[in-house]
């Protein structure tokens, strides 16, 4: 008998009735309470939600690389980046739609990380190396953009607003850029569901544990991690393309900032490693914090400490991550 | 011949781990591999799955060479194992590590869910489903070994010492696995230290020494060689 799995084929596995019955409901809470919630806030609230489904989508996009195929991925922010230029770029100077833009971004953020993943996961870069690797891509990238005229230098590439734009330019009020992530992390997390269950899940599971053992399955790893590392890039420059719309400008030190390449790993890694509801909870949980302290306004920078403090505690409570903790313990509860 | 060895060799800079072996093996098969500590049994194992690549001979499998290909390759066309010291995915459940394997010949979930129930009924871990890997006692992790092997659909199963450090209750479910296996059409070649299994179940015992095949012929043959008793039966103390 088959049960369906909501994490990357690990699995407790409580009665499968019970289990989708939670998880159907717990969906239809979220998404009801997601569309509903906008209208009972206030500007500033709707600014928040924007930043927790911004760093939800984001952060499901990196899980895939990250935590599903286990490869510390530390150049996402470029694929994110290349969403956002090709966006820009096709938008301010030859007044196509972003809509294009975004298609042209998935495709080459696609075919870069081809290209880098080819490289680092032929040559075996494993480990903290693969995480170097990636790092210095977004690196070379930041650097290159930066100095490019023809991307806008380090000035970056404004985008100018319309009037009375129509949608196709994907220009609205903050609270539409809400729906745009939301749409965009509910797709995120379908993907990595159906990543779980599937025959490439279950494959990226054992390269993920074990290579040798992979290999006796028939696995290639490294083209299977390259294909992970695709797919996990091309979901990276949507999130950059709204979010390019929603600032309205791109400029390599925002967008390939030290606290976007890292900060995209932190929700999957709080949340969740290769868990369908775990970078959510993490980008929920973190951007709370910051909106929180940063209310109670002690001291200048005391959200920030607060963040980092979070940071540290939370790997030290939950080392493999919030969600697991929950559905272990509905699990048992279960039994 | 489902397996051909000829002349296959590995040196490790100057060590040479396996020296020149040639050896036949049949379809349905039961083939045991016996040898001291450092004999090159394993090494013999990671040379046919592909784990390491030779330094000299041929391998042939089901009539094509396979000397190059690589562990993933030879796994695809029919060359299954298990390792020495189990390597269960520690953080999937029984049925989970068990559906991995069978992933490789289906992509259905339904399907590789359907061929681990399979496997898993045929070894004896149906109770232990839902357990954790990485729990498991040292007797049913050989077992989950076994058994994700088996299900990716294997015609040639490398069995490298599932049934050391088991009970003797447990040796003999090994053997009847063995058995079960065999009996489904898979050839069987295993390395095993536990000689009442293996001049029990095997039809034909190779007996490896210093890297190279020492003596090769039927349990009885092997039991009454006197080389073998020299090397690696040695003589009852009583005598």
């Amino acid at each position: 008998m088959y049960s369906a799995s909501d994490v990357s084929a690990a699995s407790v596995a409580p009665p499968a009735p019970r289990r989708r019955a939670l998880l159907v409901i717990g969906l239809v809470a979220f998404v009801a309470g997601a569309v509903v919630a906008p209208q009972l806030l206030d500007r500033h609230g709707v600014a928040i939600l924007v930043s927790i489904f911004f760093w939800a989508s984001f952060s499901s996009s990196w899980n895939i690389i990250g935590g599903y195929a286990g490869q510390f991925s530390l150049g996402h922010a470029a694929f994110f980046a290349v969403g956002a230029y090709a966006s820009a770029w096709t938008y301010r100077y030859l007044g196509l739609s972003p809509l294009v833009g975004l298609a042209l971004g998935v495709l080459v953020a696609g075919l870069a990380a081809a290209a880098l993943g080819a490289i680092v996961f032929r040559y075996k870069l494993l480990g903290t190396y693969f995480a170097i690797g990636t790092l210095a891509f977004s690196e070379i990238l930041r650097v290159t953009l930066g100095n490019v005229s023809w991307f806008g230098g380090s000035g970056g590439i404004p985008i100018p607003l319309a009037p009375e734009a129509p949608w196709t330019l994907l220009q609205f009020q903050p609270v539409g850029y809400y729906y745009l992530f939301l749409a965009l992390t509910l797709a995120y997390m379908l993907l990595c569901w159906w990543i779980g269950r599937s025959r490439f899940g279950f494959q990226l599971a054992v390269v993920r544990d074990n290579e040798d053992v992979a290999e006796t399955l028939g696995v290639r790893p490294e083209s299977l991690k390259l294909r992970a590392f695709v797919l996990s890039a091309m979901t990276a420059a949507p999130v950059g393309t709204i979010y390019a719309q929603y600032v309205m400008f791109v400029e390599p030190q925002t967008f390939l900032s030290f606290s976007m390449v890292i900060q995209v790993v932190i929700p999957a890694v709080i949340g969740g490693l290769g868990t369908v509801f775990g970078p959510v909870l993490g980008a929920a949980l973190l951007t709370l914090v910051i909106e929180l302290t940063s209310e109670l306004a002690v001291r200048p920078g005391f959200s920030l400490f607060a963040y980092g403090c979070a940071l540290m505690v939370f790997p030290l409570l939950v080392p493999s991550g919030i969600w697991p903790l929950i559905r272990d313990f509905v699990a048992r509860r279960g039994r | 011949m489902i397996l051909k060895l000829r002349d296959v060799a590995k040196h490790f800079k100057g060590l040479v781990a396996v020296d020149g072996v040639t050896l036949d093996v049949a379809p349905g098969e039961l083939v045991g591999i016996i040898g001291r500590n450092g004999a090159g049994k394993t090494t013999l194992f990671n040379l046919i799955a592909g784990r390491l690549q030779p330094s000299g001979g041929r391998i042939e499998f089901a009539g094509a060479d396979v000397t190059t290909l690589r562990a993933y390759q030879r796994a695809r066309r029919g060359i299954a194992r298990t390792f020495q010291v189990p390597e269960p995915l520690g953080r999937l459940n029984v049925l989970d590590n068990v559906k991995a394997g069978a992933f490789a010949t289906t992509a259905s979930a339904r399907e590789a869910a359907s061929i681990a129930e399979e496997v898993i009924e045929l070894c004896n871990l149906r109770h232990k489903k839902n357990a954790e890997a990485a729990e498991l006692t040292l007797a049913d992790m050989k077992r989950l070994e076994v058994a994700r092997a088996l299900a990716t659909r294997p015609k040639l199963l490398l069995l490298d010492e599932v049934m050391a450090g088991l009970r003797p209750t447990e040796v003999s479910a090994a053997m009847e696995l063995c058995r079960a296996i065999r009996a489904s059409g898979v050839t069987l070649l295993v390395i095993e230290h536990v000689m009442f299994a293996v001049m029990n179940m095997c039809e034909r015992v190779v007996v490896i020494e210093q890297g190279g095949v020492l003596a090769e012929g039927t349990p009885g043959e092997i039991l009454s060689n006197q080389q073998v008793v020299d090397v690696y039966l040695g003589r009852p103390k009583h005598v």
